[in-house]
């Protein structure tokens, strides 16, 4: 039995997380299940994200709800603005990672369906992306494996020359 | 310890690859991304490659960093894609570091000019000491008083980027809205035109007079034209406009061209009669026009002392005064919807959406919020007047009598990020052009600064002794500037190679989305 206005969350690997029913709506994947659902008391199972993820995405869920970003001023969402500085401390911190766990966040965070989670570990890897000077220190930085081939990797970075006098 | 379910997503990324995440998503975090960054991003790796090369992350980073341009529905032919055509745009806007640039117009009016602004690509504004308004011709140099009704100095006009618009704000506390294809449209005027051309000047080429009509037809809005063939041929003659304007190089004009040859005669008599004659003629329009109803503005009343700046789009204008407010209208009802208090006399404004950024005679800038008529922000660090300012994303730069210019960013938390020392003298004017920052001072000189190097001047134009630079536009490649010695200049920084492209854009303009851009 869970407690009311809770519900079980199923990991990948079987854990199982007692909820906010309000918390887990966050997810409109949950939501939309907890729609179909009638059984209050069913299980639900994650089946893409295992137990480690989970907690973590609970937690940012948890965090947020008792905390709601206030209507950031700056945040006028134009549709060619695509800041990646306006990450509030708190999530910071919750994005400041490894990468594997950085990168299955942003799938859980696709896959749940929680906007604000999945827009902010983007904009923290577009941000490691920008941090780096030369396409060495990108491939170095993502464990990225380099399959052109000389010549078009010539080609490329001659297409390309101009955008290194370009911040 | 993985369940069978869920192996392929956690396996796969254990190899800790960025390469690992399915394609949509790479594509969410490439959106955040800048242009150096994409290209850097997509030079590692065939994949990571293909996603960066996305049209739409291209056209939205086009569109982001040249909004003037987005008019534009397409990259023109000769680039094919978004990518190169913002590669070509980044060229374009650092033509000044090569120091290429060419004085292409030069006249000499008898009287300071406040402000000058392009009208068409062919044509600019000017407003005068002497209370006028004029209009020029780039072609053949001739210009034509806008029959305004009688104002007083007028401290500033502006004119709406599609050229539909200009606004005059003087110091008998009005705003004007005047309708500019009506007015070039009138046969009327055309035939005061033309009259004044006999009147005032003895040369008359008929190739120029033809390119005038040219340029004339190519900015009138006539959608029963046959459009593609009717384009092409319009763009040929531009270019012929172009080269032109080319040969011609260095025009020196002073007022004496457009009187007559009676050149032994006592310059001042002459000046004031002329004035005397051009102020009757002027009446003269005025009546005519006011029968006509050839120019009709929309006035704006409501300030209670002489207007200083003022910025305006579609719906709305907003106009800071003296009277230490900031008032927001409505062109259609004329009504003034909010007024903004001020403890000072404001002497410039900037607005994008919801905001506005106000400078003031008491040294501060100031961030609004527009609808909530609210202070979100004061700024102090100038030590005398703001004159100049321009605002854009979280970016304000202000210019002062204090002879510096400050960039503000307003996301991070000490709000000022440089300061732009280098002129002697009060800054006047001031444009953000990308990343480049544009000034105009009392001390003569015009500087190009970049926001985004150490070393921010990146050059510098003297104008000569005693002049005061009063105003300057920079606008697809031309740098417009006006003095307090009359003088008004255009400087021109484009290649052939650019004339060329300009000419794509135009087509692209007119061949597809023309019922925007010409309505």
């Amino acid at each position: 039995m869970t407690e009311l206005g809770k519900i079980k969350l199923v990991s990948s690997d079987s854990q199982e997380f007692e909820v906010d029913r309000e918390v887990a709506a966050m997810s409109q994947t949950i939501k939309n299940l907890l729609e179909a659902i009638e059984d209050e008391n069913t299980a639900i199972p994650i089946e893409n994200v295992k137990g480690e993820i989970l907690e973590r995405v609970i937690h940012y869920c948890e965090h947020h709800y008792n905390h709601p970003s206030p209507k950031n001023l700056t945040e006028n969402e134009n549709e060619y603005e695509r800041r990646t500085d306006d990450i509030e401390p708190w999530d910071q911190t919750f994005c400041n990672v490894e990468q594997p766990i950085l990168f299955e966040l942003i799938l859980a965070a696709n896959y749940l369906d929680i906007k604000p989670l999945l827009d902010v570990c983007c904009k923290t890897v577009a941000n490691l992306i920008k941090e780096c000077r030369s396409p060495e220190e990108i491939r170095k930085r993502f464990k990225i494996k380099n399959d052109f081939t000389k010549e078009e990797e010539e080609e490329i970075r001659k297409e390309n020359a101009w955008c290194l006098d370009e911040k | 310890m993985g369940s069978t379910s869920s192996k392929e997503t956690i396996r796969s990324l254990s190899d800790e690859s960025i390469v690992q995440l399915p394609e949509e998503l790479l594509f969410y975090i490439f959106r955040y991304l800048d242009a150096s960054s994409l290209m850097k991003v997509g030079s590692t790796n065939t994949y990571l490659d293909q996603i960066a090369n996305d049209p739409l992350i291209w056209k939205k980073l086009f569109f982001r960093r040249f909004p003037h341009l987005s008019s534009i529905p397409v990259p023109p032919p000769t680039l094919k894609t978004w990518k190169k055509y913002y590669h070509h745009r980044v060229k374009w806007s650092s033509q000044w570091y090569k120091k290429r640039a060419q004085v292409t117009t030069q006249i000499k009016y008898r009287k300071g000019v406040n402000k000058a602004s392009f009208t068409t690509l062919n044509e600019f504004a000017t407003c005068n000491w002497d209370r006028t308004i004029k209009l020029w011709s780039l072609s053949n140099m001739k210009y034509t008083v806008l029959p305004t009704k009688p104002i007083g100095s007028v401290w500033s006009i502006r004119v709406s980027n599609d050229y539909s618009k200009l606004v005059s704000s003087s110091d008998n506390h009005e705003i004007h809205v005047y309708d500019l294809p009506r007015l070039r449209q009138s046969d009327e005027l055309g035939v005061k035109q033309q009259e004044h051309k006999k009147k005032y000047s003895k040369k008359k080429t008929t190739n120029e007079k033809k390119s005038v009509l040219v340029q004339q037809k190519l900015f009138r809005q006539n959608s029963q034209e046959d459009k593609k063939s009717g384009i092409l041929q319009k763009i040929k003659k531009t270019k012929k406009t172009h080269e032109l304007l080319k040969s011609e190089s260095t025009i020196q004009i002073d007022e004496n061209c457009f009187t007559n040859n009676e050149d032994d005669e006592d310059e001042d008599d002459e000046e004031e009669e002329e004035e005397k004659e051009k102020e009757k003629e002027s009446e003269k329009k005025n009546e005519k026009n006011d029968d006509d109803e050839v120019i009709e503005a929309t006035v704006l009343t409501g300030h209670t002392a002489p207007i200083t700046c003022l910025k305006f789009d579609n719906e709305t204008v907003v106009s800071g005064s003296s009277d230490s407010t900031v008032r927001v209208w409505d062109q259609n009802t004329r009504e003034c919807k909010s007024v903004i208090e001020h403890t000072d006399s404001i002497w410039a404004l900037d607005y994008l959406d919801d905001y506005l950024v106000t400078g003031s005679k008491d040294t501060a800038v100031r961030w609004w919020s527009l609808p909530r008529e609210e202070m979100l922000d004061l700024l102090v660090g100038h030590t005398a007047p703001v004159s100049c300012i321009e605002y854009r994303d979280s970016l304000i730069v202000s210019g002062s009598y204090d002879s510096a210019v400050k960039i503000w960013d307003l996301r991070s938390f000490d709000r000022c990020a440089a300061t732009l020392n280098g002129h002697r003298g009060p800054i006047s004017c001031l444009q953000l052009v990308d990343d480049s920052i544009l000034t105009g001072s009392y001390d003569s000189s015009i500087k190009i600064w970049d926001r985004r190097k150490l070393n921010h001047e990146v050059h510098s134009f003297n104008e000569g002794d005693n002049c005061w630079i009063l105003s300057l536009q920079y606008k697809d490649g031309r740098l417009l500037t006006s003095s307090n010695l009359g003088e008004v200049k255009i400087i021109d920084f484009r290649t052939k190679e650019m004339l060329e492209v300009e000419e794509n854009e135009l087509l692209a303009r007119w061949s597809s989305g023309d019922e925007e851009t010409l309505k």
